[in-house]
C-alpha cells in the first residue's frame, strides 16, 4: 500500500486523481478502525494531515464578495448565496480544538463547540476531525449534527476545482457523501447567526446512550432556540442517529418560530420533531426507543429555553 | 513534480530521534511494539476503545492503535518508557499510582498514566469531575477508578509540593 | 488520625510488590514476549451456532503466505477431548459445531498478520441445522439437541424441611420470574499463551491464567506427556475475574498442539473479537423463585427453580450452578426449602466462571423478592431482612449448616445502612407514574431510589471440589536475611502477592520488603488448585503460615541461645527483631539467619494447607458447603432520569465483613473494582445474542463502565475474624461483586415504584418498564 502525505492541496488533488484506490485519511479514528476489521481496504493513503487545514479563523466577512457561488448536486444546479460573517473551519481541525471555540455572543459556533467535546473522549477527541467526522457519513456523527443545525458549508476540492455546497446536500446517506471521485473536503464554513441584544439564547448538542462517555448516540439533538420577548425568533432543531443522515426537524421549527414556548406548544414541537424522525432499529435501540427519545430530547431543550426565557 | 509516496518516517520517540524504514501505513502501536521493542504500550482491543496504547504525540494523548506511524512523521511520540528512564526516578504521576495503589492488574496502567501526565501539564488544576472526564477514555476493568482518581489529585499534590507551595499531607 | 504506617505483618498500608514494574511500563505480560523461531497461530472458526460441517475449505489455507501448519480434527494425534469435567468438548470441531466461534481449525504461520490473514482465506462450508437459544426452550421434548445426551446438563436440588408445611402456614406467598443476563469479562488483556518444545518432548507454556494447574492437567491429557515434563508460567496476567479459570487451557492446548507439530515455539493471542465471541462468559440464568412469608413479614421458606444456560458445552457450568443452588435462598433463616437448579445446555455463548460465580445472579432474585414482600405488606425491605437475617439465635443456612459467624449478616446490614443514610422512597405515597414525556412534567423526570443487598458467601471451593482445596507455598530464608516465597495460587491484579507477602512478613516478624513472592512456576510449587472462589489469600495464607511456623521455630532456638538460656517459647517476632519479652533484650532478624546459616541448619521449608473434611449430601444439598461464610450488605443510591431510562448509580456502600484485612489497599482495590463491574454487570453490559452469533462482540457495543459511570464507593470494614483464615482474614473477590446487582435492581425498583425483574437495566429496558407501567396505571395517558 502506498502512503502519501502531501503537502498542499494542489498534490493531494493530483495523486487522488491518478490513484483511484486511494482514501483519504485525517485522524484515521474512522478508517483504521474500518481497515482493521477489513470493512475497507484502500490500495492507497493520502494523508491530509500535512495541508495545513488544521486551523480555523473568524471572517467578518469584509473582504469578501457579497455574492459566493455555491453548488448543489449536480441535479439541483446552482445558487447564489450571501455569506456573511461566520467561522472558517479546516477540514483536519480536531474535536479538542474544535472544542474551545468561544461563542459569547451565542452565535452558533459554541453548539459546534459542545458537540465536539462529546465526540468519543481525549484521546479521540485530539485525533477525530471534522471533515472526518462528515465525511465518515455517520448520521450518528455528534459534530455533524452541529452542523447540520447550524447550516454549514462545505467547502471541496477536485479535479474540476473547488465548490461550496450546502450541508444538506452533502450528506448522502449512512456511509455516503456526496463527493465525487478525486475530490476532498478542504474545509467547512458555520455562518454566525446573529442575534438582537435583548434575545436570549439557549444552543447545546445533547445525546442520549448507554453510557456517560465515549459512547455513540442512540440519538442526538443539536438545538439552538432563541427567544425574543417570549417568543421564538430562530428555531434551529438537528437530530442524530434518527434517519439516514443527520436532519433537521423542520416542521417543528416552522412551528415554533413566531411564537411562545408553551407547554402546549413544546408538547406539539416534539410531536412534530418526533413524526419527522424516521430511524431503524439496530442492536444499539429499537426504532421506537429512538423516536422516544426524540421527543425526550426536544421536550427537554424546549422546556430549559422556555425557562431561560423568564 | 509528481508527489511520491513516503517510504521511511523520521520521528522523535522518547526523545531520541529515529529513521524508520518500515511501512508508514504500520499502526504505531505496532512500530513502538515490533519494530522498537517498546512493550509497555499494550493493545487492549485496537480499536481506540479501552485506551491501553495510550501514548503522547506532541503531549496530547492518542490511541497509538489508531495511529498509522507515517502520519506521526516529523512529531514526537512519549511512551511510558520515555517517562522516566529504568534507573531514574519516577514521575510524579507514576509515584502518585504507586502510592495511592492505583495498580492492580497493570494492564490499563501505562495508558491511564500518560493520560494522566497530559492532563497536569495541561491544565494547571482540575476538580474530580474534570478528571473523570479527562479519563474516560482509559477503561480500566479491575479498580472501578476510584484509586486512579485519588492518584490523579496526589499528582497534583506532588507537582505543586515541588514548585515549593507547601507540603502534602502523606499517608505514610 | 494518625495512620498506622507500620512496614511489617499484616495490616501494614505498604505499596504492592507489583506495583512499580507495572506503572513503569516494565511488567511483561504474555503479548509482550517473543521466542526466537516463533511462530504465531490463529483460529479458524464456524459463523454457526449449530450445523453440520460439510467441508472446512481449508485447500486454499496451506498456500497463503507464510503458513507453515494447518491442522484440522482428523490431523490431531492426541485426545480431541479438552472438556474440563465431562468429556463433551473437542479441541477441534469434528462432524458438528454447536457454537458460534467453537473451532474448526489451527493454524500457525511465520507472522500474526499472516497467520490471521489465512483464517479469512477459510471457506468453512456448514448445514446449519435448527439450535436452541432460549434456556427456557431447552428442557422442552421436541427441542433440537445440542448433545446426544439431551440437553440436561445436570441437576442440583436443595431440600429442607416440609413443603406443605410452610404452603399452608404462609399468609403470602410471592412469586416471580428472573431473567438474569450474562456478562462478558472484558479483562483488558486478551486470551492467549506461548508454548516452547523443549528437548525430550517436554513443554514449557507460557500462560496468562488464573489456574496454572488446569492448563498443565489438560495438555498433558491432550498430548499425553508426563505432568513433570510440562512446566506453566504464569505471566503477569492482565485481569481474570473467573474469565481465566478454565479458559486459557483452550488457546494453551492449540498451541501445544501445534508447537509439537512444528517442533517451534507457538505463540496464540486472541484478538478482542475471537475473544468475545468464544470465550467463557457470566451465565444467563432464569429464576423462577416463590417466597413463603407471614404478614408480619418472616418468611416461611421458599421454592425455587434455576434454570442455568451453560451454552454448547458444559465446561465449569455444573460448578457454577451448584454455588447458585447453595446460596439461592440468601443469608435468611428458614424452615422450609425445595430448589432444583437444571444446567442446559443450549447452542448460545459458553458458560463459564465470572466472579460470584452464580451467586450475583440468584442472589438478584432472592433480593428482589424480599423487597417484594416489604413491599406487599408496606414494610421497609431492611426491616423486613432483619427479621429473617441469620443470627446467634438463628444460625442454621439453608444448607443445613451452622454459622458461628452468623450475627455478621445483620452486623452488615446495620453498617450498610447506617453510612449509607438508608432512606429508600418507597413507602413514601407518592406513587404516581413516572416518565411522562411533558415539559410540564419535567420536575418528576429524575427519580431516586435506594435498593439494598445481603448476601452470605462460602468462601472458598464447594463441597463438591473438596479434592482440590488444599495448597502449598516454599520459603527459602536467603542468607542475607531476605526471603523467597513460591506460593501456588496467582496474582491476576487482586493483590495476591501483596497478600502473601503480608502474612509472610507477620509470620517471620520483618519488614515486607526483605520478601519476594513470585508468580506461579508449576515447576516449583505443589498444585494448589484453582485460583477463584475468593480463596487465594486463604489458601496461600495459611500454607505460608505453615512454612513460616517451621522457619520461626528453626530461629527461635537459636535466638534463644544467642541471647543466652531464654526460654524459646517466649521470643516474640515483629520488627525485624526477635524479643525476649521479659528482657526485653532481641536479636536481628539477620543476625538469626546467619547463625542457621552458620550452623548450616535447613533455611527453607515447604508449607501446606488442607481445610478440613466435611460432610454433605448431594441427594438433600445439606450439609457443609463451605470451610466458612462472609457476609455482605451493599446499599445502592441510584437516579433515574425516566425519560431516557438511564440509571445512573451514584453511591454504593459497602459493609463487607472480612475477618481481617491483610493488605488493606488491594482489600479497598477489591472492594471498588468489584462494585463498579457489578454496577455495569446490572446496568449497561447487554450480551446481545441472534442466533448464537454476539452482536456486539468488542467495547465498541459492549460497554463497561467508563471514569464518568463509576459510583462513589463507600467501604466498611467489620474484621471480626475467623478461626480457620491466615490471621483471621475471609475472602472479597467475590463477595465485593454479589449484592451489587441486587442493590441497583431493588433500587430502581424503589425509584420507580415497579417491580423489576430483568438484568441488565439498560436505558431501553427501563424506558419500557416504565411506558409499561403508565399504560397499565389509571393515571397514565
Ligand atoms: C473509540 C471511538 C469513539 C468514537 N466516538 C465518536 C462519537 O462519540 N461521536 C462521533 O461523532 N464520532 C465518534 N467516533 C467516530 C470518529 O472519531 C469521528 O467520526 C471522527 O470525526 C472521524 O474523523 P477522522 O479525522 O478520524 O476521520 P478519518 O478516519 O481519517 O476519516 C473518516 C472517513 O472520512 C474520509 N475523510 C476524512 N477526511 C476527509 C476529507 N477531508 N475529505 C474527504 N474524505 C475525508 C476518510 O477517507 C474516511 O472514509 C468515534 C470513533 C472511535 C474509534
Ligand atoms: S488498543 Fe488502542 S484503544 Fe484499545
Ligand atoms: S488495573 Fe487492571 S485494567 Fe486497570
Amino acid at each position: 500500500m502506498e502512503y502519501y502525505r502531501p503537502t498542499s492541496v494542489e498534490d493531494a488533488v493530483q495523486i487522488l486523481g491518478r490513484s483511484p484506490g486511494a482514501a483519504c485519511m485525517a485522524g484515521g479514528t474512522d478508517l483504521v478502525v474500518a481497515m482493521r476489521s477489513h470493512k475497507r481496504g484502500p490500495h492507497a493513503i493520502v494523508d491530509l494531515s500535512g495541508l495545513g487545514l488544521d486551523t480555523w479563523i473568524f471572517d467578518d466577512a469584509s473582504n469578501r464578495p457579497a455574492k459566493v457561488k455555491t453548488q448543489g448536486t449536480k441535479k439541483a444546479g446552482n445558487d447564489e448565496q450571501r455569506l456573511g460573517p461566520g467561522w472558517r473551519i479546516g477540514a483536519t481541525v480536531t474535536m479538542a480544538v474544535l472544542k474551545t471555540l468561544e461563542d459569547e455572543d451565542n452565535l452558533g459556533v459554541g453548539l459546534l463547540a459542545d458537540a465536539a467535546s462529546q465526540v468519543g473522549a481525549t484521546q479521540i477527541q485530539n485525533r477525530a476531525t471534522a471533515g472526518g467526522n462528515l465525511c465518515n457519513g455517520s448520521p450518528a456523527a455528534d459534530a455533524v449534527c452541529a452542523m447540520v443545525a447550524l447550516d454549514a458549508l462545505i467547502e471541496i476540492a477536485g479535479p474540476t476545482g473547488a465548490e461550496t455546497m450546502p450541508i444538506g446536500k452533502f450528506l448522502l446517506g449512512p456511509g455516503r457523501v456526496n463527493l465525487e471521485p478525486g475530490q476532498f473536503l478542504t474545509g467547512i464554513f458555520v455562518p454566525a447567526h446573529d442575534m438582537k441584544k435583548s434575545s436570549v439564547a439557549l444552543q447545546e448538542y445533547r445525546k442520549v446512550g448507554s453510557r456517560t462517555s465515549l459512547v455513540i448516540a442512540v440519538a442526538g439533538l443539536a438545538a439552538r432556540t432563541v427567544l425574543d420577548k417570549g417568543k421564538v425568533v430562530e428555531s434551529r432543531l438537528a437530530l442524530s442517529s434518527v434517519a439516514p443522515t443527520c436532519i433537521r426537524a423542520t416542521e417543528a421549527e416552522a412551528y415554533l418560530t413566531g411564537g411562545p414556548l408553551s407547554p402546549d406548544r413544546i408538547r406539539e414541537a416534539s410531536h412534530l420533531a418526533r413524526e419527522e424522525a424516521r430511524p431503524i432499529t439496530d442492536l444499539r435501540a429499537t426504532d421506537q426507543y429512538r423516536k422516544e427519545m426524540v421527543s425526550a430530547l426536544v421536550t427537554d431543550h424546549l422546556t430549559r429555553a422556555a425557562a431561560l426565557a423568564q | 513534480m509528481q508527489p511520491k509516496p513516503i517510504e521511511e518516517v523520521t520521528v522523535t520517540i522518547n526523545g531520541r530521534k529515529e529513521r524508520l524504514a518500515v511501512d508508514p501505513a504500520k499502526r504505531l502501536l505496532d512500530v513502538l511494539r515490533e519494530d522498537l521493542g517498546l512493550t509497555g504500550t499494550k493493545e487492549g482491543c485496537g480499536k481506540g476503545e479501552c485506551g491501553a496504547c495510550t501514548v503522547l504525540i506532541d503531549g496530547r494523548p492518542v490511541n497509538s492503535c489508531l495511529v498509522l506511524v507515517g502520519s506521526v512523521d516529523g512529531h514526537e511520540v512519549l511512551t511510558i518508557e520515555g517517562l522516566a528512564q529504568p534507573d531514574a526516578a519516577m514521575h510524579p504521576v507514576q509515584q502518585a499510582f504507586v502510592e495511592q495503589g492505583a495498580i492492580q492488574c497493570g494492564f490499563c496502567t501505562p495508558g491511564a498514566v500518560l493520560t494522566a501526565v497530559s492532563l497536569v501539564d495541561s491544565q494547571p488544576a482540575a476538580d474530580e469531575e474534570a478528571i473523570r472526564r479527562y479519563m474516560a477514555g482509559n477503561l480500566c476493568r479491575c479498580t472501578g477508578y476510584t484509586k486512579i482518581v485519588s492518584a490523579v489529585k496526589t499528582a497534583y499534590e506532588i507537582l505543586s509540593e515541588r514548585k515549593g507551595a507547601g507540603r502534602r499531607k502523606k499517608e505514610c | 488520625m494518625t495512620k498506622d504506617c507500620r512496614k511489617w505483618g499484616v495490616g501494614a498500608r505498604t505499596v504492592r510488590p507489583d506495583a512499580e514494574a507495572k506503572v513503569r511500563g516494565e511488567a511483561l505480560y504474555l503479548a509482550d514476549m517473543k521466542v526466537n523461531g516463533m511462530l504465531h497461530a490463529a483460529l479458524v472458526t464456524s459463523p454457526v451456532a449449530s450445523g453440520h460441517i460439510e467441508s472446512l475449505g481449508l485447500d486454499h489455507v496451506r498456500e497463503e503466505p507464510g503458513v507453515q501448519i494447518v491442522l484440522s480434527a482428523d490431523d490431531l494425534r492426541g485426545a480431541n477431548q479438552i472438556g474440563i469435567i465431562f468429556d463433551d468438548q473437542p479441541l477441534l470441531a469434528a462432524g458438528r459445531v454447536r457454537m458460534v466461534g467453537e473451532r474448526l481449525a489451527l493454524i500457525a504461520a511465520d507472522s500474526e498478520e499472516q497467520a490471521w490473514a489465512a483464517v479469512r482465506a477459510a471457506k468453512p462450508q456448514i448445514a446449519a441445522e435448527p439450535g436452541v437459544f432460549d434456556v427456557a426452550d431447552a428442557l422442552s421434548p421436541n427441542a433440537p439437541k445440542v448433545h446426544d445426551s439431551g440437553n440436561l446438563i445436570k441437576e442440583f436440588v436443595m431440600h429442607r424441611g416440609h413443603m406443605d408445611d410452610i404452603e399452608s402456614r404462609a399468609d403470602l406467598v410471592i412469586e416471580g420470574e428472573y431473567r438474569i443476563g450474562g456478562q462478558e469479562h472484558a479483562y483488558m488483556e486478551g486470551q492467549g499463551a506461548i508454548v516452547i518444545p523443549g528437548p525430550g518432548g517436554t513443554l514449557t507454556v507460557y500462560s496468562s491464567t488464573q489456574c496454572p494447574f488446569y492448563v498443565r492437567q489438560r495438555i498433558c491429557r491432550m498430548t499425553g506427556l508426563a505432568e513433570a515434563d510440562v512446566r506453566v508460567v504464569q505471566t503477569v496476567t492482565g485481569g481474570a475475574f473467573g474469565g481465566k479459570e478454565d479458559y486459557p487451557d483452550e488457546p494453551a492446548c492449540c498451541a501445544a498442539v501445534l508447537a509439537l507439530r512444528a517442533h517451534r515455539p507457538v505463540r496464540l493471542v486472541l484478538p478482542r473479537e475471537v475473544d468475545f465471541q468464544g470465550s467463557t462468559k457470566r451465565h444467563r440464568m432464569v429464576v423462577r423463585h416463590q417466597l413463603y412469608a407471614l404478614n408480619s413479614g418472616r418468611i416461611l421458606g421458599a421454592k425455587v427453580e434455576i434454570l442455568v444456560d451453560a451454552g454448547a458445552y458444559a465446561g465449569m457450568s455444573t460448578v457454577v450452578a451448584e454455588r447458585a443452588n447453595s446460596s439461592c435462598i440468601g443469608p435468611y433463616h428458614v424452615d422450609a426449602v425445595q430448589v432444583s437448579t437444571k444446567v442446559c445446555y443450549t447452542n448460545n455463548l459458553f458458560g463459564g466462571p465470572f466472579r460470584g460465580f452464580g451467586a450475583p445472579q440468584v442472589s438478584a432474585a432472592h433480593e428482589q423478592q424480599m423487597n417484594r414482600l416489604a413491599w406487599k405488606l408496606g414494610l421497609d425491605p431492611v426491616a423486613v431482612r432483619r427479621t429473617n437475617l441469620l443470627n446467634h439465635d438463628r444460625p442454621t443456612l439453608a444448607t443445613g449448616e451452622v454459622l458461628p459467624c452468623a450475627d455478621m449478616g445483620p452486623k452488615t446490614l446495620d453498617e450498610a445502612v447506617f453510612h449509607s443514610k438508608w432512606q429508600p422512597r418507597w413507602n413514601e405515597s407518592v406513587k404516581s407514574v413516572a416518565g411522562v414525556i411533558d415539559p410540564e412534567a419535567q420536575g418528576d423526570r429524575y427519580r431516586d431510589g435506594m435498593g439494598v443487598g445481603t448476601i452470605v458467601y462460602g468462601c472458598s471451593l464447594h463441597h463438591g471440589g473438596l479434592l482440590l482445596d488444599r495448597g502449598g507455598a516454599s520459603m527459602i530464608l536467603q542468607a542475607d536475611g531476605t526471603v523467597n516465597v513460591a506460593i501456588g495460587v496467582t496474582e491476576m491484579g487482586q493483590g495476591a502477592l501483596a497478600a502473601a507477602r503480608a502474612i509472610a512478613s507477620q509470620g517471620l516478624g520483618i519488614s515486607q520488603e526483605r520478601i519476594r513472592v513470585r508468580e506461579v512456576d508449576s515447576a516449583m510449587v505443589p498444585d494448589s488448585g484453582p485460583t477463584v472462589a475468593s480463596r487465594a489469600t486463604l489458601i496461600a495464607g495459611r500454607a505460608i503460615m505453615d512454612a513460616t511456623k517451621i522457619l520461626a521455630d528453626r530461629l527461635r532456638n537459636i535466638a534463644a541461645d544467642l541471647l543466652g538460656r531464654v526460654p524459646a517459647p517466649q521470643l516474640e517476632f515483629g520488627n525485624d527483631r526477635i524479643t525476649d519479652p521479659v528482657s526485653g533484650r532481641f536479636v536481628s532478624f539477620s543476625e538469626a539467619v546467619t547463625a542457621l546459616y552458620g550452623r548450616r541448619e535447613n533455611p527453607a521449608a515447604v508449607g501446606w494447607f488442607r481445610p478440613p473434611d466435611r460432610e454433605y449430601d448431594d441427594e438433600s444439598g445439606q450439609g457443609g458447603a463451605y470451610i466458612f461464610y462472609a457476609f455482605a450488605t451493599q446499599v445502592a443510591r441510584v437516579r433515574v432520569d425516566t425519560w431516557t431510562g438511564m440509571v445512573q448509580v451514584r453511591q454504593v456502600t459497602a459493609a463487607h465483613d472480612v475477618g481481617r484485612a491483610i493488605h488493606p489497599p488491594s482489600l479497598e482495590g477489591q472492594i471498588q473494582g468489584g462494585v463498579v463491574q457489578s454496577m455495569g454487570w446490572a446496568t449497561m453490559e447487554d450480551l446481545l445474542l441472534d442466533q448464537g452469533v454476539l452482536q456486539n462482540p468488542g467495547f465498541t457495543n459492549y460497554h463497561i463502565p467508563t471514569a464518568t459511570d463509576a459510583p462513589d464507593v463507600r467501604i466498611v470494614l467489620l474484621e471480626e475474624g475467623t478461626p480457620e483464615g491466615p490471621y483471621g482474614a475471609k475472602g472479597i473477590g467475590e463477595p465485593s461483586f454479589i449484592p451489587g446487582g441486587a442493590a441497583i435492581l431493588g433500587a430502581v425498583s424503589d425509584a420507580l415504584g415497579i417491580e423489576l425483574t430483568e438484568l441488565p437495566l439498560t436505558p431501553q429496558r427501563v424506558r419500557m418498564a416504565v411506558e409499561a407501567a403508565q399504560t397499565s396505571s389509571p393515571e397514565g395517558k
